[in-house]
């Protein structure tokens, strides 16, 4: 009595499940759109939000569904919408927000839970979008989403698959789940790893001025890098072939600013650079006495800019991803298109080198100053060019006033806003890189001599689980190059001269991670020892390192699994191939498959299946070829009917063989005799049409 | 050996072949017939003819909304003179019992002659009574739109082998049914063509109606397409396959056939399944519609 009370409670739980599948459906598919509505604006998430919360109260009973002309007002409503939001550009992420609205829509079109055009239709849609995610991002917390989500949607499609009849049970669901996933796996590997990976891109959408991400820009003002150092985000990561090279060689070259209006430090303007383009292969044209080579690969993550950093001074570069590559003239690698994606590159840098001007307008920009502010710094410079006149024993000069004057190296020097340099140099004398390098940059051209601010990242973080190093974007940093007689810009870093006891704490990295450590939260922490203080902290290391680790191989063999990987596992296996070789490779090889398993299925069907019915359906097929159309559902004796008054000559013939199939196919007993008969009576009949 | 008992049926219902030889065939099957159609179609003159032909003894109930369980199996009163209580019959206690529109009757006279039909015995304090053999029962029912009626559920019809739809007769048939004579005289003149026991030799005959494995594939193919399909709310039972083989084997039997071969399931099957199948009420498919669907379905 118990035992059935208890089934009826888990049928009408179970029933209850199978109405909630129908308002699970708009739940789902929510949570399916919600990183791209996450990423667009309000005005379309909230109409996205709308029409399903009308689905879901539709499906609780609450409310009815709108009609056929209330839907097309809608409809219109939501193409106004979008017009709003995008214009007329139709970019990928136009065309998400059409398609996430238009799903949306589309549930209000469901009847009820037995409607599965319609319902698989947005199912089906919903994997689709699952997919579009990855245009964005290919993380991968993205695809345990993805992963996770595409579950909830493959439940849903068995439970609606299923109706009327009950749920399955949960196991059961994932017995069937796991069934197809472990089908699906081997075709999804062989695809990754064989699919042709075409170099570059072969069309590109319209930009949709992405952004919203940090890092380094081509304009400085004073906090702009000290900003970027509390971020913790990476910029790349390196593989170095052998060993690193010396901190004081670490200098990742980005934008070099060349002018200023005293406050802010830009690029110099685009026309000027970009009418010499330098390719890579000329490039010892411009660099001599290079050495002490170092070769590693860079894993960029996207910024949206056409940057590629390198140790200054890269001579060989190479990937598959990254193309037409070049230096701009003031030597800065930069890839002809932006970058969107994870990029990976191998270069080659020199970092023992001496730089030659590219072009003689160059000093002479680099000499240009405006002279109505930071008068104090110029005075200063223009003082030591009266004294001094030597440019080495002024640049000397220079840094030793950094050097003996408390200055500070800092993070928080505070706003300086009107004349940075004066104030920075005079009166607060604590700065980030950007105070130094600029007020540096300045001095030096007050002081007659050609000086630059070069910006990039500076310094490296050894992952000691992966055994690869890290440069995040708290490694921003600026320094200053200068022109000197014998004709080499030289790099100058004036934070290098002060002394350890100015620099404050929170600038090295390893007080960074303390300091994001203790901001954890951990209870009790202050009541540990200093030596388990270590130990957590270690252990908290190797986790943190661990993980990026995995990130690095996922980016390493995943999404750098491109062509040169690619054509390197085909060498392994003996094959030489191009992509285009490679492509067709891959259809025959699909065709070939689907032929052999179609042909196996239908020797299973025909070994299956015996003589005596392989020779009624040649009969079958025989009358079919005379002209009459017999379909397999007709029993033997409609056949004969038909036949029979098709063919009135062979009528005798016809009879017997139908009389005999059925003795022998249907009788208790059947001799061979009448199946030889059968058989060569099928054999020999000749069909006449004329009457 | 049929073909005299068929003439003579044709003569009274003319036109109906089909349905006549579809009775028969349940008869012999040893199940219970439901025939549903609009009241003065000649369903009780079907019930009538199939006692006269096979010598049973026959009763008539009408059933009707206020009809109680004893109307039908009977009654125990006191005697006065032995001081017990003897049991009268009711009128199922019959070789063939004629249950006229059926679903006038509320549910649970309905129950108690279902269940009489699903025992073949009658229990009734705390004493068994078989009811005769052959046992036979043929229920009428006006279709459910009808005012005043209780419609049976799914699984009684379950119990009817067949279920079979008289229809309108054909200008031609209706013309000699409104010139002939009145069909009651009719029947009176008819003399069985079989006897009981040669009816209940015929019955175990038909068991032995040899059925081959291809005919088997067949009608699990039947079976598992109402299970798979998306129309019909729930599948065919195996009790549903039985009664298709056992009605094939009395449909071949009647053509004197050693085997059932798979034109006689196409022949009683919409008699056997079309009660059975509920369909979806999205799905709005006539009957038609529904035997279109599983004609089409290719014979292994």
């Amino acid at each position: 009595m118990q035992k059935r009370r208890d089934d009826n409670q888990i049928n009408k739980l179970l029933s209850m499940l199978n109405f909630s599948s129908n308002s699970l459906l708009p739940i789902v598919l929510l949570i399916t759109m919600l990183p791209h509505l996450y990423t667009t604006s309000v005005i379309i998430f909230l109409s996205c939000v709308f029409f399903l919360c009308w689905f879901f109260l539709h499906s609780s009973g609450f409310i009815r569904l709108p009609d056929k002309f209330l839907i097309f007002v809608l409809i219109i409503l939501s193409i106004i919408i979008l017009n709003l939001e995008y214009g007329f550009v139709f970019s990928q992420k136009t065309a998400l927000s059409l398609l996430c609205i238009m799903v949306s829509l589309k549930c209000l079109e469901i009847k009820n839970d037995g409607d599965r055009r319609n319902i698989f239709l947005i199912i089906f849609l919903a994997y689709f979008i699952l997919a579009t995610h990855f245009l964005y991002s290919q993380g991968i917390s993205l695809l345990i989403f993805v992963m996770i989500d595409g579950l909830f949607l493959s439940l849903l499609l068995i439970a609606f698959n299923r109706k009327p009849q009950p749920l399955l049970s949960l196991e059961h669901n994932f017995n069937l789940l796991g069934q197809l996933f472990l089908k699906a796996l081997p075709i999804a590997i062989i695809l990754f790893l064989f699919f042709p990976r075409i170099p570059g891109p072969l069309w590109s959408l319209p930009d949709d001025g992405q952004t919203g991400t940090t890092g380094l820009t081509d304009k400085m003002y004073p906090g702009s890098v000290s900003k970027l150092s509390a971020s913790k985000e990476i910029a790349f990561r390196v593989d170095f072939k052998k060993s690193p090279p010396a901190a004081d060689k670490l200098y990742w070259r980005g934008p070099v600013l060349n002018h200023t209006d005293g406050f802010l430090w830009s690029q110099s303007p685009s026309k000027h650079r970009m009418t010499k383009k330098i390719q890579v292969s000329d490039i010892n044209q411009f660099i001599s006495n290079s050495k002490q080579a170092v070769s590693y690969t860079v894993t960029l993550e996207p910024h949206q800019k056409q940057w590629l950093f390198s140790l200054e001074m890269p001579v060989k570069i190479s990937g598959d991803t990254i193309n037409n590559f070049y230096f701009n003239h003031d030597l800065q690698l930069l890839n002809k298109n932006k970058i969107h994606q994870l990029t990976q590159y191998q270069v080659t840098s020199m970092t023992d080198f001496k730089l030659t001007s590219v072009s003689h307008n160059e000093q002479l920009e680099s000499l240009i100053f405006p002279d109505k502010h930071n008068l104090k710094t110029l005075s200063l410079g223009r003082q030591w060019r009266k004294k001094i006149n030597n440019d080495r024993k002024i640049i000397a000069t220079a840094l030793d006033y950094y050097r003996h004057n408390d200055f500070y190296y800092t993070k928080n020097p505070g706003a300086m806003t009107v004349e940075p340099s004066d104030q920075f140099l005079f009166e607060k004398k604590r700065g980030f890189c950007e105070h130094y390098a600029s007020s540096f940059v300045l001095l030096m051209r007050a002081a007659g001599i050609p000086a630059r601010v070069v910006t990039g990242y500076q310094g490296i973080e050894k992952n000691e689980v992966g055994n690869y190093y890290i440069v995040r974007q708290s490694n921003a940093h600026a320094w200053a190059e200068v022109w000197l007689e014998n004709k080499t810009w030289i790099r100058i870093d004036p934070t290098a001269v002060i002394p350890a006891d100015h620099i404050e704490a929170d600038i090295f990295d390893t007080n960074l991670e303390r300091l994001s450590f203790s901001s954890l939260n951990i209870p009790n922490l202050t009541r540990l020892s200093s030596q388990q203080k270590t130990a957590l902290y270690n252990l908290w290391k190797t986790v943190t390192q661990s993980i990026d680790n995995l990130k690095h191989n996922w980016n390493n063999w995943i999404l750098g699994y491109d062509q040169s990987k690619q054509n390197l596992l085909l060498s392994l296996m003996g094959i030489q191939a191009d992509w285009q070789n490679l492509i067709i490779l891959m259809v025959s090889g699909m065709a070939v498959i689907f032929i052999t398993l179609k042909a196996i299925t239908f020797y299973k069907q025909y070994r299956k299946t015996d003589k005596v019915y392989q020779f009624y359906l040649t009969f079958i097929a025989q009358l079919n070829h005379a002209g009459m159309s017999i379909k397999l559902s007709d029993t033997p004796y409609q056949i004969k009917d038909q036949a029979i008054k098709t063919f009135p000559r062979s009528a005798s013939s016809i009879k017997l063989i139908i009389d005999h199939y059925i003795m022998i196919r249907y009788a208790s007993q059947t001799d061979k005799e009448l199946i030889k008969d059968f058989i060569s009576r099928v054999k020999q009949l000749k069909l006449n049409n004329a009457v | 050996m049929f073909t005299p008992l068929l003439q003579t049926a044709n003569t009274i219902i003319s036109g109906k072949e089909e349905q006549i030889k579809l009775a028969i065939a349940c008869l012999l099957a040893k199940g219970h017939l439901l025939i549903e159609d609009l009241p003065g179609m000649g369903k009780t003159t079907l019930a009538h003819l199939l006692a006269k032909l096979f010598g049973l003894n026959y009763s008539r109930i009408q059933f009707t909304s206020d009809m109680l369980p004893a109307d039908i199996i009977g009654i125990s009163i006191f005697n006065k003179n032995t001081a017990e209580f003897n049991f009268h019959p009711g009128p199922v206690f019959s070789q063939l019992v004629l249950a006229d529109e059926i679903n006038r009757a509320t549910a649970k006279t309905q129950s108690a002659l279902l269940e009489a039909m699903e025992e073949q015995q009658i229990t009734m304090d705390n004493e068994t009574y078989p009811l005769e053999s052959p046992f036979f029962v043929i229920a009428t029912q006006n279709p459910q739109t009808q005012a005043g009626t209780f419609p049976l559920p799914e699984s009684q019809l379950d119990r009817f082998l067949m279920r079979i739809v008289l229809d309108y007769p054909d200008r031609q048939t209706e013309r000699s049914i409104l010139t002939g004579k009145d069909r009651r005289e009719l029947l009176q003149d008819i003399k069985p063509a079989f006897s009981i026991e040669q009816l209940i030799k015929m019955q175990q005959q038909i068991r032995n109606i040899h059925i081959s494995s291809a005919l088997l594939d067949y009608v699990q193919d039947i079976l598992q397409f109402s299970r798979h399909s998306q129309y019909f709310l729930t599948g065919l039972s195996p009790r549903a396959g039985l009664a298709l083989l056992h009605a094939a084997q009395a449909w071949a039997y009647i053509h004197n056939r050693e085997m059932v071969i798979p034109d006689d399931i196409k022949a009683i099957l919409p008699a056997i399944i079309l009660h059975r199948l509920v369909v979806k009420e999205d799905q709005n498919y006539s009957e038609q519609q529904i035997m279109k669907l599983f004609n089409e379905l290719a014979i292994p």
